[in-house]
């Protein structure tokens, strides 16, 4: 037989074996469901809350995958880099605002950020993109303004503190001379190969291998983050953060802790803390509320398939920095 | 390994996991994890996923059966690294352990933020236990009404039919009291709070196992100071296609 005949057989049968497959799967599934399998209860719980954290977030990897795809193989460098402002302050500000085109989740933003340092963005520009694009976001907004009617000063307090704390950070990580140290060395690696418009002739198949790269690196971190957040919920009763909820400095340590911990998406969060609102001070809540959108266990898990540990570990210190300070001010002096 | 077959396998993956989520789906499962609001977006990112997916699996596949080989493919080339051997795990998991609930123990762990809802919530709540058949009001619309307006003869006598599953509340429940539950969420389940009703059933052990599904029907009354439903009848039930109170 003919090799090129071969090789189309072979592929025929692989792509049709693989949808009967997919489609048995399906059939098959009320039954495979029924069967009574019973893991221990912890055990049990950890597995739901972990798939839980996935089934939410994979529809959001697969967004931005697709518009750090299209950014990369279709949008100029030049382009892009010619119509941001020379100054780095404005330039972050005018970043901060890309939120708005962002998917909500912030897990979606890190491989548009990823693709954006490709093109020649600074690092220090996509941190600040990072942690600002989560809460300057319609959806963020709208969810906060719905949920906190009877106080819509959080939605300012929200903004604002989000607003400053990532450009703050942002230009204090743009005064590192060697930004290419700040980002790990796969990485560097993928920024520094040839423009990957020259391997295929069509830009289709280029943006498809990006899209692919992006998301299963994404798949992987988001499974390892989201065990992690589903041990800390499994593991540490409530107790613990809940019983500290009237001091004023205890409530909002406590809160961003929790913010840590439950990984809860930005664009619902305000619905979450809002359940807070009774039993923690109003401080703590705007504690919850800028902390958890900007960094948490599944986001440092997404970030450091980029970002240095080093990084990482400076980042969230300020974040959390800025968010009990932010706590603290809303606290003693609103 | 070869890239291209590596290029292969990472499509599978995807894929794989697009199909789980499908699959969810499909059976009307995905509410165990995530907040129905987020049901159609994740299916449809999913399909989407699953349909470019089909077309980079065969693009990439037949590169790699095209590509001529030198040397032998090595199998331990294709270790995935520990988060790949995590994720086909959990995939696995996934695939193929049935979707549960939480348990009660989650339940329990969060007890602390029992029956916590937002108190700025619909404070036309209240009315509705004046106008409406109180019959149809969810565990959650109990719970927010009675966290907003407390007062216990508003509430003695009316009609009370909930669905959910029996639960000790370690803060006061007791061998004559059980709770009928249900976990609010939010976004997805790693954010699931407990909520419930307290139902007067005296040694309701030697009935109903914890965790029992159940449809408790009676009224309101007041039992040393506190409101409880006195059920005329409770039975047991199959647990919901949505199981957690929205």
């Amino acid at each position: 037989m003919h090799a090129a005949t071969r090789q189309r057989f072979i592929l025929t049968g692989a792509l049709v074996g693989g949808a009967v497959a997919a489609l048995g799967y399906l059939l098959l599934l009320p039954h495979i469901q029924q069967v009574p399998w019973q893991l221990p209860n912890q055990l049990q719980d950890t597995l739901t809350l972990t798939l839980s954290i996935i089934v939410e977030a994979l529809p959001f990897v697969v967004l931005g995958s697709v518009f750090s795809a299209v950014i990369q193989v279709f949008v100029s460098t030049r382009w892009l880099l010619g119509h941001l402002p020379k100054n780095g302050l404005s330039r972050r500000a005018l970043i901060s605002l890309f939120g708005a085109f962002m998917p909500a989740c912030e897990c979606g933003n890190v491989p548009v950020a990823r693709s954006l340092i490709i093109k020649g963005l600074k690092p220090a520009d996509s941190i600040t993109f990072l942690l600002a694009a989560p809460i300057i976001n319609p959806i963020t907004i709208t969810t906060t303004v719905v949920a906190f009617q009877f106080d819509p000063s959080m939605v300012w307090i929200r903004l604002i503190a989000g607003f400053v704390i990532a450009n703050a950070i942002g230009a204090l990580i743009a005064t590192y001379r060697n930004q290419k140290s700040l980002l790990t060395q796969s990485f560097r690696a993928v920024c520094e190969a040839p423009e990957v418009t020259h391997t295929h002739r069509h830009k289709f198949a280029d943006a498809l291998e990006v899209f692919r790269a992006e998301a299963v690196l994404m798949l992987g971190m988001l499974c390892f983050g989201a065990v992690i957040a589903a041990l800390s919920q499994v593991f540490v009763p409530r107790e613990i953060l809940t019983t500290v909820g009237s001091d004023p400095v205890l409530s909002i340590l406590a809160m961003s802790l929790l913010a840590f911990i439950i990984s809860i998406c930005a664009s619902m969060d305000a619905f979450f803390a809002l359940a807070y609102a009774n039993s923690f001070t109003f401080g703590a809540v705007a504690s919850f509320l800028v902390f958890g959108p900007m960094v948490d266990i599944k986001m440092l898990a997404l970030m450091k398939t980029t970002f240095r540990t080093r990084v990482l570990v400076i980042v969230s210190a300020l974040v959390a920095l800025g968010s009990v300070l932010t706590g603290l001010v809303v606290n003693y002096a609103l | 390994m070869r890239s291209e077959w590596k290029a292969v396998l990472a499509w599978v993956l995807l894929l794989l996991f697009c199909l789980y989520v499908v699959g969810l789906g499909f059976t009307g499962t995905l509410t165990y994890y995530i907040h129905p609001r987020y049901e159609v977006f994740a299916v449809v990112a999913m399909g989407f996923c699953l349909a470019v997916g089909a077309i980079g699996l065969a693009i990439s596949l037949q590169h790699a059966i095209a590509v001529k080989h030198t040397g032998k493919l090595k199998l331990r080339d294709a270790w995935p690294g520990w988060t790949g051997v995590l994720a086909i795990t959990l995939l696995l998991a996934g695939l193929f352990i049935p979707p549960q609930t939480l348990s009660s123990h989650i339940a329990d762990q969060r007890s602390l933020d029992f029956n916590t809802v937002p108190l700025a919530g619909d404070t036309s709540n209240s009315n509705l236990l004046f106008t409406t058949d109180t019959t149809q009001l969810s565990i959650r619309e109990w719970v927010t009404a009675l966290a907003n307006s407390p007062d216990n003869a508003a509430y003695t006598g009316k009609p009370v039919k909930a669905q959910g599953f029996v639960y000790v509340n370690k803060q006061d429940g007791g061998e004559d009291v059980f709770y009928v539950s249900r976990f609010v969420i939010t976004c997805c389940a790693v954010d699931a709070r407990p909520i419930g009703l307290p139902v007067a059933y005296d040694d309701w052990r030697a009935t109903f196992a914890p965790e029992t599904w159940v449809e408790v029907t009676g009224e309101w009354v007041e039992q040393d100071g506190t409101l409880v439903v006195r059920p005329t009848n409770v039975v047991r039930i199959d647990q919901p296609e949505d199981p957690y109170a929205q």
